[in-house]
Formats: C-alpha cells, structure tokens, sequence
C-alpha cells in the first residue's frame, strides 16, 4: 500500500508571496488555471501553499471545501488561514479509511480536484488518494460496497467492472438507472 | 399541460417524427428529448422545447477515472429529477430501444406510450401495432409499412398527415447531400461528381451545388469546385430547400427537410438504408435503391464485401435519367435490375407506400427526342 513519502517542507518568500518548497522544489505558483466547479461540496486533494484552494474560495463563496493533505506544515499554515475550510491530514489510506467523513467524500456529489501542480514528492500517494475517493480502486470499491469477491486490481476500476462485481441491488440505485448505465458500457 | 417525447437516434429520425409532434401541439406544450450531440434541432424547431440526454457526456465519464464511478449514476438521477419537475401528462417513447424503455420507468407521467420498462421488466405491448412494430423494425427485413405509420400505430397516435411534393419545375437550385451519417449508405464521391458535371453541362439553366455541414467541407473541397459547395446549419438548408427544384441525396436527415418543405427529392438509399422503412414522408418523393442480395445490410455491422456491391450498381447514368424525369414532370422510366425505383404513393390506411416505378414504358427514341431530357 502507498503511502506517504519522508519529505522537508521549507517556506520561502517570493514578491510577498509565501511559497512552499519540498525537498528544495517549489510546490505551486500563485499562477493557476481556473477550474470548473459543478457541485456543492469539493475536495481538494493536495493543498501545496494553498494557492489553488484561494483561488476556488474567492470564485465560488457558496461551495463548501474539504482539503486532504498528508503534510502537516502545509495544513497546520492553511488551517489557520480559512477556517471555514475542513482540513483533513493524513499519511496512509488506512488514514482515510478511519475518518468518519469518507462515505461522504466518496459520493458522487462531492466534486474531487487533485491539485496537480501542488503533488511535489507525495504524487504517488495523493494520486492513490485521489483514485481512491473517485472509488476507482479495487481496495476502495469493496470497502465501500462492502463486497467479499474479490477484484482485478491491476488497472482503475471502471463502470464495467463495477457491474460485473455488484448485483443490481447492492448499488443505490434503481434497477432502471443501473441498466442505463449498462448500455453505455457497452 | 405537457407531453414529452422520447427520440434518442439520430437527427434525421426525430426530423422524420416531427409529424407526430405537432399532431399533439395544438392541445400540449409540446417537449421532446434528444441526444445531446444533436443540439442543432434545437434551432430547427423553435415551437418544441428541447431537453438533452447526456450521452455523449455520459459515456466520456463512465471511463474517467477522474471521476467518480458513480457520477454517471448522479447525472442520470438529476436529468430525469428535472424532467419529472415539469409533470408530463403524457410521455411518447418514439425511440423503441433499451435505453429508452429503461428512462420510461424513471419518468412520470399519467399516460405512457411506446416501450416502457417498468420495476424489472419490459411491459408487454399494449397493441399489435406495437408487436409489429418490434418484429420488424427490431429486425433487417423489409416492411409491409412505413417507419412513421407504423410508429404513429404503436404509440396510440394516428398516421401523420400526408403531404404531397410541390411543382417546382420553374426552379434554378438543384442541391445535392453528398454524404450520410454511415459510409455504407455512401454513394462513391467519383461518382456524385461524374453526376454533378453531367447535370451541370445538360442543364445550364440550373444551379447544381452542394450541401455540406462544416465538417463535410474540407472533404467535398478536393472533389467539386469551391463555389459550389454551400456549407450551413440545418435551418439554412431547409430555408434553401424551400426555394429548390429538387434535392438529390442518400438517406439523410435533409431528405426528412425535404419531406417537411414538400420539395422534390431523389433518394440514392444504399447500404444499410430500407426503402419500405424510412424513405421520406413525402407523396412523389423518389427512391433509387439497388437490389443486390446482401441489400439492406445491417445498420450495426460493416459491408461484408470488399466493394460495396449496392453502391457499385448504380449508375451515373441511370440517376441523371431519373433527375431528368422529375425535372420536367415526365415519369417514364426503364431501369434495369438490380437498380429499382420506387415513388413514395399515398395509400389509404397505411399512409405512403413506395410503388415500383422501374419499368414505366415509354416511346422509343423518347429521351432523344425530348429537348428537356439530358
């Protein structure tokens, strides 16, 4: 299981602008593409010097954010700085899995944004953490469904192996809306 | 109050059904949903309201594994939570496919037409017009009726309207559609274009050009001449029609904007394409179609041949002696097989039919004599 990488986290002050280097590399610039924000609730995964997170908070006020990072100083920094922000660290899925909050964070209406250019050296697992809210892991989709067969895990999960692994009633879901769904794999 | 229709094929499907939505428009505000890559009718039927099922959007995000693997699910749940917001007196299911049936249970409504999937099955078909219905139009056999007679039957609504081509004889414009939704319904571009200059060197009175939509056009470009090719939306090609002496086309969605404008049309239906099923709703539209043994093929597979065989059977000639005819109103037609010509005829009851005009007789030396025939 990945998990988090030892790492150095320094600050260093560029044009009144804080920014966080890891391991000497800067995480993220306060340059950032706009992204599209389509639900009520987001999940941030990666907060870098939280240049991304400022920016989603000053375009959509109304939206509430989760940040999940697994670098304490990073977090400790930013939590002080938005308080309406829910701020979730931890170092390990096995981390993830014991927060209350998960089944919550893994539905579909909680829009997931991995912040790419603030991944620095814990890419790896942040990615897996990303993937594994997005229930596109093997590991992630039995827990969450509360399967016992068990699952191809080499490659993401797609729609089409959800199928095949669930029957219809284990899915919260109309039989209709299931078959839909269905269709369109094919 | 509100009815909805359900039309989830292609553009030219939902033009052929059009009919069917305007019988219910004088009583109900009339919505209708749609695939979403057809946005473009939106504009083309400014009287409907439109709603768009996410198809395309849908199966893009089923494999994303940036995206939740159970969004599509979501997005699924909130097109029909919107659609059940606007409280359909009626729905219509005109599409008569899986996906459809299956939206047929998620939406409510007080009556329901048409294929309908109800907690875990399909529900039996309500008449025998509706069993017909799905045996043959479910199926690659020839049909005794019309797709949108048939259709109409199935649904509890009564056969559309039939309307008959206008004289438009005085007419400069011809148009030709060059392409279709599906190459095997395609007539071979070497050929359109020996077609093209034959029409235009005969009759240089009239205006051949031809219609493209801006994806076609870059293609066309490198076979007919520049001016010639008039790129548009939908609504301009119909707004051209309407001033035209005939369209020549293959199984196309500008064939069914012919039908709707009553302007004289020349199908050229190859491939997958059936002359008994879907042929323009038109009395006097014409069919050229080939009877080749594999013809029609299936819509889901690929042409079995290294050459398309129906294709390869037409004539250029034997197009420029059809267009000839409708042109001047002179029908006298000896075409030989596997090339057949059929004309959509009003049949009480069922509609149109198409009627066998390959061996009209006529004078010999009647094209050489006749000045108005190439």
């Amino acid at each position: 299981m990945i998990k988090k990488q030892p790492s150095f986290i320094e600050w260093r002050q560029k044009n009144d602008q804080l920014i966080a280097f890891e391991d000497g590399q800067s995480l993220d610039q306060p340059e950032c593409a706009t992204l599209q924000i389509d639900s009520s609730h987001v999940v941030v995964i990666g907060l870098g010097s939280g240049f991304l997170l400022k920016r989603l908070l000053d375009a959509h006020p109304a939206v509430g954010f989760t940040v999940i990072e697994c670098r304490e100083s990073l977090v400790s920094r930013c939590s002080r700085k938005y308080e309406n922000v829910n701020f979730i660290c931890i170092e390990s899925i096995e981390d993830l899995e014991r927060d209350p909050q998960v089944r919550a964070l893994q539905s579909a209406s909680a829009q997931k944004i991995l912040n790419d250019q603030a991944l620095g050296s814990q890419k790896p697992f942040l990615q897996e953490v990303f993937w594994y809210l997005n229930l596109r892991t093997a590991r992630s989709l039995q827990k969450y469904f509360q399967l016992e067969k068990p699952i191809d895990d080499r490659w993401l999960i797609n729609a089409k192996q959800l199928l095949e692994v669930t029957t219809p009633d284990q899915l919260p879901y109309k039989l209709s809306e299931v078959l839909i769904i269905k269709e369109l794999v094919k | 109050m509100r009815v909805l229709f359900i039309s989830l094929l292609r553009a030219g499907d939902l033009i052929m059904q059009i009919p069917l939505l305007k019988s219910q428009s004088a009583n109900y505000e009339v919505h209708v949903l749609v695939n979403d890559e057809f946005i473009q009718l939106k504009d083309l039927y400014p009287e409907f309201h439109f709603h768009f099922f996410p198809r395309k959007y849908l199966q893009t995000i089923i494999n994303d594994p940036k995206t939740s693997l159970l969004k599509p699910f979501e997005v699924l749940k909130r097109i029909t939570a919107q659609l059940n917001e606007l409280s359909f007196v009626k729905i219509y299911n005109l599409t008569h496919n899986r996906i459809s049936g299956f939206l047929m249970d998620q939406l409510e409504a007080g009556e329901k037409h048409g294929l309908i999937f109800s907690d875990d099955h399909f529900v039996p078909f309500k008449n025998s017009w509706h069993s017909f219905f799905n045996s043959t139009f479910s199926e690659n056999k020839r049909s005794s009726l019309h797709y949108l007679a048939a259709l109409a039957q199935s649904v509890d609504l009564g056969i559309p309207q039939v309307r008959t081509v206008e004289d438009r004889t005085q007419k400069k414009s011809i148009y030709f559609q060059v392409f279709t939704s599906d190459s095997k319904k395609n007539w071979h571009l070497n050929q359109w274009r020996e077609l093209f200059d034959r029409v235009t060197h005969a009759r240089p009175d009239r205006q051949v050009q031809i219609l493209a939509s801006p994806l076609e056009a870059a293609t066309l470009s490198a076979h007919f001449p520049g001016d010639r090719i008039l790129v548009c939306s939908l609504s301009e090609a119909r707004e051209k029609l309407k001033d035209s002496a005939l369209l020549v086309t293959g199984d196309t969605s500008l064939a069914h904007l012919a039908a709707e404008t009553q302007t004289p049309v020349l199908v050229l239906s190859l491939g997958s394409s059936d002359f008994t099923k879907t042929m323009p709703w038109l009395q006097g539209a014409w069919v050229l179609s080939s009877e080749v043994p594999c013809a029609p093929c299936l819509h889901s597979s690929a042409c079995p041949h290294s050459q398309h065989l129906c294709g390869q059977s037409f004539k250029v000639a034997t197009v420029l002696n059809v267009i000839a005819g409708i042109l001047t109103n002179k029908y006298m037609f000896s075409i030989a097989s596997p090339e057949r010509l059929v004309r959509m005829e009003y049949q009480f009851k069922s509609g149109l039919k198409p009627v066998s005009a390959s061996l009209t007789r006529r004078e010999v030396g009647y094209i050489e004599q006749n000045p108005d025939l190439f």
